[in-house]
């Protein structure tokens, strides 16, 4: 699994688990916002889990 | 070619056998036997009904014994003939029919491979007159694909039929009745899933526990996260249907929903925490959520 931390251009931050190895980061990201109504300011891929909060 | 006698002596004992004589019998026996290879080479063997040859290769045809089966392609409607048995019978033109010889003309023991290789369309096994297939009048449909061995019991014909797996069309239609389903084909019948995942919070942090056709998973904050799908819907008309586990409580509801408009690619839901005695709500990571899919893909 890959693990994208996407800063939103409303100041939040989302927290996408890539499951499918296969998948396209930006491909994935472009499907989130679409159905989200979020859009991505910038991103960054980590192999590791996210901190807890 | 001369075959050893019955009599010839097949075991040779080395305590009592003269060597010489064991030597002589071994050598008449590995003549007979290449004499047999030469002898297969170039002719065949009749015994009662059964040929054995080796033109091409060993085989063996007859009414008891077959190792090879005569290929003949149709594309028109073709009477079936006595001098059809044991021959594979292909269509690659579909809306025709395959039709039988009497049986009686066919005879006891009588059988025929149907094929239906067009692309599309079926083709017809039709028993002569008002003689039965399978113990009905009414012809047999072999779709593309299909294949039927039938045989003939000198009355009557018979078809074990081998039916090609469901095409996506077959399987959204939801109607067909005697194609094979797949483990891949059952993912366009309309009545199933075509995704479902089973995420949780854990100390803040959304994990997915189990899932069927998702890609990724998103949190946007506290309940409230994206599903990505790994095979699109057709359209966004799809069903999402969500539940969420939440300790019994008498006051308080967790109620998942759909956010924004869905996409063939994905969708968005929150979790409200309801209190039903203030009338307030709020949103809620829940120990576990379940969310299903069903649509067209």
């Amino acid at each position: 699994m890959r693990y994208v931390t996407i800063k939103r251009t409303d100041g939040g931050t989302s927290q996408m688990t890539i499951i499918d190895d296969r998948a396209n980061v930006k491909d994935e990201i472009a499907k989130w916002s679409a159905a989200s109504g979020l859009q991505a300011a910038s991103f960054t891929v980590s192999d590791t889990p996210p901190a807890t909060p | 070619m001369t075959l050893p006698s019955a009599t010839t002596k097949v075991h040779l004992d080395a305590g009592s056998d003269d060597p010489s004589q064991a030597r002589s019998e071994l050598a008449t026996m590995s003549d007979a036997i290449n004499s047999l290879i030469t002898h297969l080479g170039t002719s065949s063997i009749t015994s009662g009904s059964s040929v054995l040859s080796a033109a091409g290769g060993l085989a063996v045809s007859g009414s008891s014994l077959l190792t090879s089966l005569a290929f003949t392609t149709k594309t028109a409607t073709y009477t079936a003939l006595t001098t059809d048995r044991a021959k594979v019978i292909n269509f690659t033109t579909a809306g025709v029919d395959l039709d039988f010889t009497a049986s009686a003309t066919l005879g006891d023991g009588w059988w025929c491979i149907a094929r239906n290789s067009a692309a599309s369309g079926d083709v017809s096994l039709d028993p002569n007159s008002t003689e039965s297939i399978n113990g009905s009048s009414t012809s047999i449909a072999l779709r593309p694909g299909d294949m039927a061995l039938v045989t003939c019991n000198g009355t009557a014909l018979f078809a074990l039929i081998m039916r090609a797996p469901a095409t996506q069309t077959e399987m959204e239609a939801a109607t067909n009745a005697t194609a094979m389903v797949t483990p891949a084909s059952v993912q366009w019948h309309p009545g199933v899933a075509k995704a479902w995942a089973t995420l949780g919070w854990s100390a803040g942090v959304l994990n997915l526990i189990d899932s069927h056709n998702v890609t990724s998973l998103t949190d946007n904050g506290t309940g409230d996260f994206t599903v990505n799908f790994t095979t699109a819907f057709a359209d966004a008309d799809y069903v999402p249907l969500a539940i969420c586990n939440r300790a019994l409580n008498t006051t308080y509801g967790a109620i998942p929903y759909v956010i924004n408009t869905p996409t063939v690619s994905a969708c968005r839901f929150q979790v409200a925490l309801i209190d039903f005695g203030a009338g307030s709500h709020n949103p809620v990571d829940p120990s576990r959520v379940h969310v299903s899919f069903f649509g067209d893909q």
